[in-house]
């Protein structure tokens, strides 16, 4: 059974070692890089989890050297995965902000920040906690926007990281390829049902066919596809009956959502 | 259509303030008020961009998740005199949008205001 890859990105070896260790004996598979070119190519590989860049991946000693941090931004969109700036400089906030802000693009290059000095088990729980992070794309007919939003704040609280074109969409963006863009991004597709939404013609259906198309090069125990009635309606679309549903407006309607994308996250990093 | 801003402040007329004012003179008409007042405020008036301005730095996180689960798509910037990482990240972590110094720069806090009011939504 596979276990979930972390990349551990650090020019000091004797770290690098420990880190490794510790990880390894959380139950983690670990590879390492001690330098920026290194780690790049590890992850695009395409199989690492998780990522761990030291803040100054070249240079301890040269306060300029931003490497870590660079590499993060720069594959924030080829290489989605969660990444944890390290470094052992303290009380650094601007390198805090650096890593932790969002870019023009609504992105942060990290979804976390460790000074080594708190401890490998703090760095490894950091990686535990970024392993339940997912992407999760709401796909909904527009007179359900309201509701939706509602579903879009309580993933957002629950530490996932949901799209919906009237939240993320920038002035002047074109909508099409970010709707494209985000819907292959996504490691969830929820599908808000209504009896607006099963009869509807439009961009909708077009997200449905694009979500259907991923979903068939998913293994057959991976959870992607999830629809969620807002309302009681009927459920028409044969490709769409297959799976279960939840029924968001039952008082445990949110709850079966947030175990079934908890168990597909899991169910992912051990399937590899 | 003007855009509004929140200061919550421990001391809402403070020396800051005046900064702010002067920063945001054309960009943004500034409202500012303690914090109780200031989350009543915003259950009644829809801001753009809220900024966290209080003494009690522990409780920083806490007033950042609430600011987010009243308005979550407005901007919360944590302002302070005193900034260290370990309040940064918690503060990111809680959703804020940006960690700034309390300082009397005003094109830094002009162009902070810019960026994140025009990512308001």
């Amino acid at each position: 059974m596979a276990v979930p890859k972390v990349l551990l990105a650090d020019n000091d070896g004797g770290y690098l070692s420990n880190a490794r260790e510790f990880l390894e004996r959380r139950g983690f598979a670990v590879v390492c890089a001690c330098n920026p070119q290194q780690a790049r190519q590890l992850l695009e590989q395409g199989d690492v989890a998780v990522a761990l860049l030291d803040y100054r991946l070249l240079d301890d000693g040269d306060e300029h050297d931003e490497s870590g941090l660079n590499l993060a931004r720069a594959l924030v969109e080829s290489v989605p995965i969660p990444k944890i700036i390290l470094t052992r400089i303290n009380d650094r906030h601007d390198y805090v902000v650096k890593s932790l802000k969002s870019q023009k693009d609504g992105r942060a290059p990290a979804v976390d920040f460790i000074v080594k000095q708190d401890g490998l088990e703090k760095m490894a729980r950091a990686v535990e906690e970024a392993l339940l992070r997912a992407n999760v794309f709401l796909c909904y007919a527009t007179p359900d926007r309201a509701s939706v939003v509602d579903l879009y704040d309580q993933l957002g609280s629950s530490g996932l990281v949901p799209w919906m074109d009237h939240k993320c969409l920038n002035a002047g963006e074109q909508w099409q390829p970010a709707i494209r863009r985000a819907i292959r991004a996504s490691d969830f597709f929820i599908l808000c049902l209504s009896r607006n939404s099963v009869t509807r013609r439009g961009f909708m259906q077009r997200e449905i066919r694009m979500a259907l198309e991923i979903w068939e090069e998913k293994l057959e125990e991976d959870i992607y596809l999830i629809p969620v009635r807002l309302e009681e309606c009927e459920i028409t679309d044969v490709r769409i009956q297959v799976l279960q549903w939840v029924d968001l407006f039952q008082p445990d309607g949110y709850a079966r959502l947030l175990r079934g994308i908890q168990t597909g996250i899991r169910r992912r990093h051990q399937l590899g | 259509m003007v855009k509004r801003l929140l200061l919550v402040a421990h001391c809402p007329e403070s020396a800051w303030r005046a900064v702010l004012d002067e920063a945001a003179r054309d960009i943004a008409e500034v409202d500012a008020f303690s914090e109780e007042e200031a989350f009543a405020r915003m259950r009644q008036t829809k801001y753009d961009l809220v900024i966290l301005d209080v003494v009690d730095a522990q409780n920083l996180p806490a007033l950042v998740r609430r600011a987010k689960t009243q308005a979550p798509d407005v901007p919360v910037i944590v302002a302070t005199s005193s900034p260290t990482s370990r309040r940064a990240r918690e503060v990111f972590r809680a959703g804020a949008s940006d960690y700034i110094r309390r300082s009397p720069d005003l094109q830094d806090l002009r162009a902070t205001l810019r960026e994140m009011l025009s990512n308001a939504r």
